[in-house]
């Protein structure tokens, strides 16, 4: 009995005496220049010249920076290199920004660019720019002056090292092994990494040598890892974090309703689509007609609706880049049912069944297509698999004669910088278990074509034919854009966010020009 | 007895635990291998070349045949390494891979996540027999009222049957809607900053200590009924004994068993109920972790997560044991029920 | 027991909590509720209203025949391995305690391993291995189950093999046959009866909390579990989502906790007060 009564009071003096400590505190951390930032997913690497995955690759763009940049929009301007030649086809020379520092202090020179792209052209790194853009050799000219070489004409070069992997890393420690990028940081940007808990929180504190003037103007950023929107919500309402990357687009409804939110749903050059695997012996889709069919039966705006709450807007092959495809004119690209039920009659694919899988988010869109295809006459299941098991599944063995199953599956693809990377990804050679298109030598030689080029009108006729060709082909479908949402604090920080973005790390990528406003 | 009796029941008690545990060990370790979907392939994803993947496997000797990766692991552990946790961070769900690079030892990344769950553990526990025993005896007592039999069979039927996911949700979404002083997520070490943590921490305990309220209420009536229903209390009434003489001698000590019993049940639930309460409320402990890993093909982080556990409870149920051989020494001459 | 539970008012709630909620998941879905799985049936997110009594969900499905489906499912995928554990765990336990001897220190050591395992992790790698769905959260409550099935068999087994009857039937030439069904079963039934639906609520709470992980039964299917996790997302608009799942997940497993309780008393009153 009596332990009841002790236990009751125990608790009403614990909870009164927290509520005060609560309000102190929330009066303290505004006023310290932290930006305090939310995000669901923790990092899962930190080698910046290999980890891939957006949220490590958010957290890049606070410590390192790369020879360009790119600006609102999408544009290269310059980074840490002030300016830069074309010699040659297949040679740029760049002349480095002098007096920029790393963190420790030591001035960045040509050798720190060497080192770095050597780093990243050797093929047993094995990093991700490889894919993207055929770096084959760097020179020092002088100590400020670099010639990077690629093995045959690219016209999209300056855009593709705009990415993370081409930072510059300190190339004299990393030589001495005094550094070691895959267990530390130590970059030329506004911050520096002071402490990392795995799964809580990451702090990056002000980089005293940074070489932009007045930047950054926050002392410190501190990013938070909270997996639940639930929880995110009530720290953005409490002031506990600032700026929250959430998950859920209701979320932006119930954002509206907290006082001194300001949310917004950032595009980027990422889109949903659903792969058809045209390549197993044994696949439902074999015949072009019912790929092109499902094309024509998926009715994007009713996904966006039901899905995404409206915010999201119809895909199209390099969509949100400066040159998104225009399919106005292509039937094979346009809602259709009617048309697709004709074109499953004449199949013979009446009631065909397969497996429609959905991972993680994509998995509500799994339910709608499920609807919409069966409203044409298919009769698709839903399956339901994980990351690991969906990579070796989807895509079998990485080549045609080791297809992956014969399903339908969700994924997305990614324009990056350059409208070009979205197209190159599905002439990529580990496709070739999935989709026929990976292997037409038309396609291939399109690709190949356009990326050797420069933007003009004979470029853009080769975007248009190669997408004419994916909307034949249809074994990717792209379905819908996928953007980030975004909160803040407007009683809390300034921020900079730019509309469209290249990447899925990129919208902090002004962190340093955000500021911290005090609380009265 | 003796105590050489005892200490022999001890070592026998030992062994079964150690081969129990063996078990486990052989038992997880087959099972993580029967996953379809390979490390390597989450390493590095589909883009990596075929010999980068067989270069990983190498290093890993995840070609060797199976009992000789068992047998190194198991001498590894044994000797207190229980090895690198192949993906550096577990919390990432969903579509993200992990990289290589890092490696943490397990032990240090368990070790630093332990003392949330333990918290979080001893807390629920804590609760629950605050809470549940006095409960029960008190129900127990009262029994000749029917409303307070009715109704406490009815409580703690509810007080078991409602899921922790679905309290736990009701909690997230009351306490995070409206500011009331506790907080949804927001942990800090109990070190650090003790309010902060304890304002985190108390609704998760909460969560998981209703289950366990439930049975050590029901368990305690049961077994207070029980004992009040034999001879010797109404000897002990004859003698003149008061009440408060009577709980304190007779019930308390007999009612212990199945008290001691019911800690190791709570005990297993709160293994399993910690990780969701760990999700729900954004604690940074164990069990979370080695939930994640097993999405992430991390055997070496899962094979030491559940032989850790498995220990945890094989060491709780022994001490049970243990315990009920003090407290009533004919349980071990009737030996293994 | 002509009157079931006459004078036993919980036990009597129980039945009838059980009855209704399996006339709302069997029956229920024949009337003219709606479509469980037709997508923007109403608007998205909507609170109850005429048109959709138990509002819609956030793909504009009509909340009253997936919550009526959710039950049936949740009962099957419940009850479908409990009653392969029982059946299992009668074979076994019987043989193991009647035998003894090798088989029986098998059996128990076994069944010691098996219950060390946390049971969290024990589903999700048994649902890794099969695939998500009904056949793995089959698979997992089986094996979750069934060693504390196999213990409480072979418990009872023990004590009524040790009767004087039993030992009268085996001098007298019985095969072990006849001994184990004729003899044992009746005797030991009562106890399985009562574990098994114990282990029904336990299995319940062991697939919701497999749903609410994201592995339990595919969409557009849910069970109650799954209903509940769809619907903790949209917590803050629309808490009818969550709400109206996890208020009957909570009675079914409340009304068959009551109904244990009610037979424990009748079938094995040795149990009941604490005198195993």
């Amino acid at each position: 009995m009596n332990h009841n009564i002790r236990l009751r009071f125990f608790v009403f003096a614990t909870v009164a005496l927290l509520c005060i400590a609560a309000a102190s505190g929330i009066a303290q951390e505004a006023s310290g220049g932290t930006i305090v930032w939310g995000v669901k997913t923790e990092a899962t690497g930190i080698d910046v010249q290999t980890n891939g995955q957006s949220p490590s690759r958010q957290l890049f763009n606070f410590v390192y920076e790369q020879l360009v940049d790119l600006d609102e929009n999408l544009n290269v301007v310059p980074g840490l290199a002030e300016s830069w030649e074309q010699l040659d086809d297949t040679t740029y020379r760049f002349h480095l920004r002098q007096g920029v520092r790393f963190s420790n202090g030591r001035e960045m020179t040509a050798d720190d660019v060497v080192t770095s792209f050597e780093r990243i052209i050797d093929p047993d790194l094995g990093s991700y720019i490889l894919n993207t853009v055929p770096l084959q050799s760097v020179t020092k000219v002088d100590d400020y002056t670099v010639e990077i070489g690629i093995a045959s004409p690219f016209g999209a070069f300056l855009s593709a090292i705009t990415t993370e992997a081409a930072s510059i890393i300190p190339g004299q420690e990393y030589l001495e092994g005094a550094f070691d990028p895959t267990v530390e940081m130590l970059g030329t940007g506004p911050f520096v990494l002071e402490e990392h808990l795995p799964d809580e929180s990451w702090t990056f504190a002000r980089n005293p040598h940074h070489w932009r003037e007045g930047l950054p103007k926050a002392d410190r950023v501190k990013v938070l890892i909270i997996p639940e929107d639930a929880t995110m919500l009530a720290a953005l309402r409490d002031g506990r974090i600032n700026i929250a990357r959430l998950e859920s687009y209701d979320a932006l409804d119930v954002l509206a309703q907290i006082p001194n939110v300001e949310s917004e749903v950032q595009a980027i050059t990422h889109y949903w689509t659903l792969h058809l695997n045209s390549v197993h012996p044994d696949s439902p889709f074999a015949d072009p007609r019912i790929r092109q069919a499902i094309n024509l039966a998926i009715n994007r705006q009713q996904i966006s609706d039901l899905v995404f709450g409206g915010h999201e807007d119809i895909a199209v092959p390099a969509v949100s880049t400066a040159e998104p495809c225009d399919t106005s004119e292509n039937p094979l690209a346009q809602y259709d049912p009617d048309r697709a039920r004709e074109m499953i009659q004449e199949a013979g694919a009446e009631g065909l069944t397969f497996t429609l899988v959905g991972r993680g988010p994509s998995t509500p869109i799994a339910e709608v297509v499920q609807a919409q295809l069966g409203a044409v006459g298919l009769n698709p299941q839903i399956e339901v698999w994980d990351f690991a098991e969906g990579i070796q599944r989807i895509y079998g063995g990485f080549s045609a004669d080791k297809p992956g199953e014969p399903v339908a599956s969700f994924g997305f693809n990614s324009s990056k910088s350059a409208p070009i990377f979205g197209y190159q990804n599905w002439a990529a050679n580990w496709m070739t278990g999935v989709s026929t298109l990976a292997a037409n030598e038309e396609y291939r030689g399109l690709v190949a074509q356009a990326n050797s080029m420069n933007s003009g009108p004979e470029r853009t006729a080769l975007f248009q034919r190669m997408c004419e060709m994916v909307y034949e082909n249809a074994s990717h479908l792209p379905i819908l854009t996928k953007g980030h949402i975004i909160a803040h604090r407007t009683d809390l920080v300034t921020v900079r966010i730019q509309p469209v973005e290249a990447g899925g790390g990129d919208f902090l990528r002004f962190a340093s020009e955000f500021t911290v406003l005090d609380s009265e | 007895m003796g105590y050489l009796g005892y200490l022999r029941f001890a070592m026998e008690r030992l062994a079964s635990a150690i081969l129990t545990l063996l078990g486990v060990s052989i038992l997880v370790f087959t099972a993580i291998h029967l996953i379809p979907g390979s490390y390597e392939a989450v390493m590095l994803g589909p883009q990596a070349p075929e010999a980068a993947r067989e270069r990983l496997r190498e290093k890993y000797g995840l070609d060797d045949p199976l009992p000789q990766q068992y047998m190194r692991w198991l001498l590894a552990f044994l000797g207190g390494d229980m090895g690198i946790a192949l993906c550096r961070s577990q919390q990432s769900i969903g579509q993200q891979a992990c990289e290589n690079a890092d490696q943490a030892p397990i032990i240090a990344e368990f070790a630093r996540r332990a003392p949330a769950t333990i918290q979080l553990a001893f807390m629920a526990a804590a609760i629950a027999n605050l809470v549940g025993i006095p409960l029960g005896i008190l129900a127990g007592l009262s029994a000749g009222s029917r409303t307070v039999r009715g109704s406490s069979r009815a409580i703690s039927a509810l007080g078991m049957g409602i899921p922790s996911f679905v309290l736990g949700t009701l909690f997230v979404y009351v306490f995070s809607v409206h500011d009331l002083g506790l907080t949804v997520g927001g942990y800090v070490p109990l070190s650090e900053d003790p309010e902060a943590n304890l304002r985190a921490m108390v609704l998760p305990a909460i969560t998981l200590s209703i289950f366990g309220t439930a049975l050590f209420a029901r368990t305690t009536r049961d077994a207070v009924l029980t004992v009040l229903a034999e001879p010797f209390i109404m000897a002990a009434v004859a003698r003149g004994e008061s009440p408060r003489q009577i709980v304190r001698r007779h019930v308390l000590r007999n009612a212990a068993i199945p008290v001691v019993t019911v800690s190791a049940v709570n005990m297993g639930y709160l293994l399993g109920g910690a990780a969701i309460a760990e999700l729900l409320f954004s604690v940074p402990g164990f069990g979370w972790y080695v939930l994640a890993a097993i999405h992430k093909r991390d055997y070496a982080v899962v094979q030491a997560g559940v032989l850790v556990a498995a220990v945890a409870f094989v060491a709780v149920n022994l001490l049970a044991d243990l315990a009920y051989a003090i407290i009533d020494p004919r349980t071990i001459r009737r030996g293994r029920g | 027991m002509k009157v079931p539970f006459r004078g036993d008012f919980l036990s009597r709630l129980a039945v009838v909590l059980l009855i209704s909620l399996l006339l709302l998941g069997f029956v229920g879905p024949s009337l003219p509720v709606g479509d469980p799985a037709a997508i923007a049936f109403g608007p998205r997110l909507s609170p109850p209203a005429p048109g959709w009594l138990m509002g819609t969900d956030n793909l504009g499905r009509t909340m009253l025949p997936r919550v009526l489906q959710g039950i049936r499912i949740t009962f099957v995928l419940a009850a479908t391995p409990v009653l392969i554990t029982s059946v299992l765990a009668v074979v076994i336990g019987m043989l193991a305690g009647y035998l003894g001897g090798w088989f029986d220190e098998l059996v128990a050591r076994l069944a010691d391993v098996l219950f060390a395992f946390p049971s969290l992790l024990l589903g999700l790698i048994l649902v890794a291995i099969m695939g998500p769905g009904v056949r793995g959260i089959t698979a997992a409550i089986i094996l979750i189950t069934l060693p504390l099935m196999v213990r409480v068999v072979r418990a009872t087994t023990l004590t009524i093999a040790s009767r004087d009857y039993v030992a009268a039937s085996r001098v007298s030439g019985a095969s072990l046959a006849r001994l184990l069904l004729v003899h044992l079963l009746p005797n030991i039934a009562g106890a399985v009866v009562v574990q098994a639906t114990f282990t029904i609520s336990v299995s319940m709470l062991i697939e919701s909390g497999l749903s609410f992980l994201g592995i339990g039964v595919q969409p557009p299917v849910a069970s109650l579990g799954s209903l509940v996790q769809n619907g903790s997302v949209y917590l803050v608009q629309a808490p009818w989502l969550a709400l109206a799942p996890g208020v009957f997940l909570a009675l079914a497993i409340f009304a068959v906790n009551l109904l244990g309780d009610g037979l424990r008393d009748r079938l094995d009153p040795l149990e009941a007060h604490g005198l195993k």
